[in-house]
């Protein structure tokens, strides 16, 4: 019983020792990880518009439209001041060839497309992941809702599909699509109603 | 001094932890889809087994018999923690890539098989060199495994492009099936130089003798 | 209704535990030698893996989030699992010894089975909810289970076959299982939503 007691206690220090050891680490790491976190985002913004300078606001905020009804993340730069420069928005399919692909998007105060940068994807490599590459990227540059079709070739759109990976062009598509709709939806002039937004912060 | 070099060439190719022990397949299999994730993998595991095997070949008489596994998970689960939040805080973009396999270094065979077989039964400095030799030993079996797969399977090379834009690749090699089947091919590399080293060494013994017997003939 | 059908099909076939994800590929290679030890992992791992997942999932949000200790999740999910093994292999004994039977020898070797902790993980990571996580972490089990089971069949016969020296054993099962993965390669694509 008594050499019982004594194993429990020691494995209960070296249990201690460890806590005591993470919860140090972590206090440590604790503050790179919160802007790691949030680089992935800022870099994704910085690469889908061009030209924004350190003084810009970006403010986030939830949209809908009247199609969506899940929420995407948007993002508003704004010039020191607080005029708008450009929008950008976290947009998603559930369409891809390996399931969800989430895209950013940004666009300029005309709502032409200005870049996109996919963030998160499964695709195949070497065929679906095709769409990371300028080749099929720049085809969407300064295309909008009005002079474009968000439809791959094969379905009588503008798109220009990757070879063999029809399917992730055709969600890259739609992906792009429920973007533009929901940020035009939302912050295009004359139907700009503040009472679409569901939540605005600054961040 | 030629003993340190014994005991790291044993984790390197004698013991090679993955291609003779058949331990930790699944991160080797999981990341080795690129040499750049590869090395990170393996940079974090080493540290992980290294420190470990130090720590408890330094409590291995503290620690009760009955009480020996839970210590032992408790140590490594704490450096590999340290490893995840270390990583995602610094290097986070490889911390991505790796996934769920940085927490999952914990049950890593090579890590508590290694505890279990060795440092909780050697002294300080031998443990942290079996550590640190089987440690080089997965290094190098998942770089070389990273190599073929990205060089065949992407054509780049730490993400350089090696062979200019109009190669295609053989995307097999680094889709889930390719990884199975260049390890198949690695391992039976290594068992066919094994086999013909172990016959090249008969037919000098044999030969040895043979000498000698000509040579009592010729006395 | 349709996301969980979705989730059972993905983690049975399409991202299969071991031939797509790479988890559990020693006691995959290690214990597949005969069917029958085959289906008695297969089922210990389907046991253990709903009942880890769900625990591990309770305390996630009931205790490691509340408490902002998401970074304990490694130690505190491996000492669940350890100590949840143990549990299982105490209870099965005394109230279900035929099954234990069965599948008692097969439990101390999932406690460093990686699929039972990757699982856990993953699950948290990919924020299902309480019948998600018990259709995800059960269709996941079978899923090894198939893999395994059908592993086992093919090396049963390889025994038979005349194969080259250097690749007897471990390599050519590896290189099998290389071909499996490839048939299950065929699944990506066959869920739409």
């Amino acid at each position: 019983m008594k050499e019982n007691i004594v194993q429990v206690i020691k494995l209960f220090l070296v249990a201690v020792v460890s806590a005591f050891l993470l919860s140090y680490v972590h206090s440590i790491t604790k503050e790179p990880i919160e802007k790691a976190k949030n680089a992935e985002i800022t870099e994704a913004i910085k690469s889908v518009i061009p030209n924004i300078s350190d003084q810009m606001i970006i403010k986030d905020t939830f949209l809908v439209s009247d199609v969506e009804s899940i929420p995407l993340k948007a993002y508003i730069i704004q010039n020191n001041d607080s005029t708008v420069y450009a929008y950008s928005v976290l947009s998603y399919t559930k369409k891809g060839y390996g399931g969800t692909i989430t895209m950013m998007i940004g666009v300029d105060k005309e709502f032409k497309i200005t870049g996109i940068y996919p963030l998160e994807f499964s695709e195949t490599p070497g065929l679906g992941t095709k769409m990371t590459k300028n080749k099929f990227k720049d085809q969407f540059l300064s295309k909008s809702l009005s002079n474009f079709k968000f439809k791959v070739d094969k379905d009588g759109g503008d798109i220009q599909a990757i070879t063999s990976a029809t399917i992730t062009s055709r969600a890259v598509g739609e992906c792009i699509e429920r973007g533009l709709k929901v940020l035009e939806y939302n912050f295009k002039i004359g139907e700009t109603d503040s009472s679409k937004t569901v939540e605005v912060k600054d961040e | 001094m030629n003993n340190v070099f014994k005991k790291l060439f044993n984790g390197i190719w004698t013991n090679n932890p993955v291609l003779v022990l058949l331990l930790g397949f699944c991160p080797t299999l999981a990341v080795s889809t690129t040499v750049n994730n590869a090395v990170g993998m393996a940079f974090a595991a080493t540290f992980v087994l290294v420190s470990s095997n130090i720590v408890i070949s330094s409590i291995r008489k503290f620690v009760p018999n009955k009480m020996r596994i839970p210590v032992f998970i408790i140590v490594i689960a704490t450096f590999v923690t340290i490893v995840d939040l270390v990583l995602y805080g610094y290097l986070p973009k490889l911390h991505k890539s790796l996934g769920v396999f940085i927490p999952l270094i914990v049950v890593n065979c090579i890590v508590l098989g290694r505890a279990e077989a060795f440092a909780s039964k050697n002294n300080v400095f031998d443990s942290f060199l079996d550590g640190l030799g089987m440690g080089l030993g997965f290094l190098l079996t998942i770089v070389v495994l990273a190599t073929i797969r990205e060089v065949i399977g992407n054509g780049t090379f730490f993400g350089k492009n090696l062979f200019g834009l109009s190669y295609s690749p053989a995307i097999v090699a680094i889709l889930p099936p390719g990884a199975f089947l260049t390890i198949g091919l690695l391992l039976g590399g290594m068992n066919f130089i094994n086999i013909k080293n172990k016959e090249r060494e008969k037919m000098r013994k044999k030969l040895e003798k043979e000498s000698l017997k000509t040579q009592k003939e010729v006395k | 209704m349709l996301k969980l059908l979705i989730i059972a099909i993905d983690s049975m076939l399409i991202s299969n535990i071991v031939l797509m994800r790479f988890l559990g590929i020693c006691p995959y290679i290690g214990v597949s030698k005969k069917q029958e030890t085959a289906a008695g992992m297969g089922f210990a791992v389907i046991f253990v893996m709903v009942m880890a997942t769900l625990i591990s999932y309770l305390l996630q949000i009931y205790v490691l989030n509340p408490l902002k200790l998401e970074y304990l999740q490694t130690i505190v999910f491996i000492f669940v699992i350890a100590a949840l093994v143990q549990i299982v292999e105490i209870t099965m004994k005394k109230i279900a010894p035929t099954l234990f039977d069965a599948l008692g020898i097969y439990l101390p070797l999932i406690t460093t089975n990686c699929t039972i902790l990757g699982v856990a993980i993953l699950n948290i990571q990919k924020n299902y909810n309480l019948i998600e996580t018990i259709v995800f972490s059960l269709s996941t089990g079978i899923g090894y289970f198939i893999a395994i089971y059908l592993f086992a069949g093919i090396r049963e016969k390889l025994d038979w076959a005349d194969v080259p020296e250097p690749f007897k054993g471990p390599a050519i099962g590896i290189i099998t299982a290389g071909l499996m993965s490839l048939a299950f390669f065929g699944f990506t694509g066959l869920v739409k939503m």
